[in-house]
């Protein structure tokens, strides 16, 4: 082999690599940052591009379609001290490669913390209710407030979404436990309430009948004074009939006592007539 | 072993394809160089395998300044997403005053980046009302100039 083949293939070579590490294709989404010699060059755009192999370096790749950042989910204390779990969702853009380079080491995990930290401050001036009811709001003022910071690392915020904002598991529980009082507290009430009308009503009752067996009482002896006055004056001075209507009374009365099962001695008085008038000897001189 | 005109054909259409299967677009530039390598030695046989070699990349390395010469890979068509590229040179209208040191509010057709009002920076105070031209995006904020 001569030396001037040797020569050539060592050329061909060189010219083969150098081509190969100088011409860059970029997909149509990206961006590349050129460095020569360590310092800021270039920024590649989309399609055929050509660096110095030796000097150049591609520093960084950056894709520029709209980057999808989850955070994470969070515990965040609202100002009446309630603790609600929150999530995020932000779709950003990089509008400035070098600055995203540049300016942060992070860019994605920068925004990332930078909106959790935001939201915990937005949420903590808030109060549990309004915080639940107002994800609006916090989006706006979430968005306002990394305007700055998105700047200095040449990011556009396109949108933060709140995915997912509610109370913790604790004060879950405390809230479901906090509804269940509040009910068994009305029902305690309510039962209370018509305990107390059914005694008031009971007694309302008692009130009631007792009046009325007042008056019931006072008309039967209204009526027997009735009775025994228009007997007295049915009667007057004639002691037969009414001998004869208490004789009678009394014959059935004694076999009534005759019949009873209990009861089979009877003592009789002998003299029948003389024990009625004794009876009613005292009516006799009333009349 | 004699090098003939055919082994360049083979090695040429070799690396065109191989280009095919390796999108790094340089092999294209060594396989035609070496189609015309063969047609080199069509018309000169008796050349030596190490001034062969040579005209081959020398004539690669016509090839791709040729390409570069007459097709300017750095004219970009579309800016399609690039990093400041589709909002650059949309015209919005100014509904709030806009000063150096005074944002100013910009309002567009139909939604830019995510959203239709932007809040604006420019050089040189614009009353509100007149139609303004993006020039550059720079975080959440639109840099405009008078349209």
């Amino acid at each position: 082999m001569s030396g001037s083949l040797v020569f050539v293939v060592a050329l061909l070579i060189f010219v083969v690599v150098t081509l190969a590490k100088g011409v860059r294709i970029l997909p149509q989404g990206e961006e590349w940052i050129v460095e020569r010699l360590g310092k800021y060059h270039s920024t590649l755009k989309p399609g055929l591009n050509i660096i110095i192999p030796y000097l150049d370096n591609v520093a960084y790749k950056l894709v520029t379609k709209d980057i999808i950042l989850d955070v994470q989910e969070q515990e965040v204390i609202t100002r009446d001290n309630a603790v609600i779990v929150t999530n995020a969702i932000a779709f950003i853009k990089v509008t400035d490669p070098v600055k995203a380079v540049y300016g942060v080491t992070d860019f994605a995990e920068a925004i990332r913390n930078l909106i959790m930290t935001t939201l915990r401050s937005i949420v903590g001036e808030m109060e549990l209710d309004e915080a639940l009811s107002s994800r609006d709001k916090i989006k706006a003022r979430l968005r306002e407030s990394i305007a700055d910071e998105a700047v200095d690392w040449g990011l556009t915020v396109k949108s933060v979404e709140i995915q997912d904002i509610k109370p913790s598991e604790s004060m879950q529980r405390a809230m479901e436990m906090q509804a269940a009082a509040e009910r068994e507290r009305k029902a305690a009430v309510t039962k209370a309430e018509g305990e107390k009308q059914a005694a008031i009503l009971e007694a309302e009752a008692r009130l009631e009948s007792a009046k009325r067996d007042a008056n019931a009482q006072v008309m039967l002896a209204e009526a027997s004074a009735e009775a025994i006055r228009r007997v007295a004056t049915a009667i007057g001075d004639q002691p037969g009939p009414m001998m004869y209507m208490l004789g009678e009374k009394y014959i059935a009365s004694m076999e009534r006592m005759g019949s009873s099962q209990s009861a089979k001695l009877v003592v009789l008085p002998a003299d029948l007539q003389e024990t009625i008038k004794g009876l009613l000897a005292r009516g006799k001189v009333a009349v | 072993m004699t090098i003939e005109w055919w082994h360049w054909t083979v090695i040429g259409i070799a690396l065109i394809l191989a280009e095919l299967a390796l999108p790094s677009f340089f092999l294209i530039w060594f396989g035609i160089a070496g189609l015309a390598m063969a047609l080199v030695l069509l018309v000169a046989p008796a050349l030596s395998l190490t001034a062969q070699l040579a005209t081959w990349t020398a004539l690669s390395l016509v090839m791709v300044v040729l390409w570069f010469r007459v097709f300017k890979p750095s004219f970009h068509k579309t800016r399609i997403g690039t990093s400041a590229g589709e909002v650059i040179g949309e015209v919005g209208l100014l509904v709030g005053a806009v000063a150096p040191f005074q944002r100013g509010k910009v309002r567009f057709q139909r939604p830019l980046l995510g959203a239709e009002e932007w809040v604006c920076l420019a050089e040189d105070p614009i009353p509100a009302g007149e139609r303004v031209r993006v020039v550059a995006v720079e975080g959440s904020f639109l840099k405009v100039v008078k349209a």
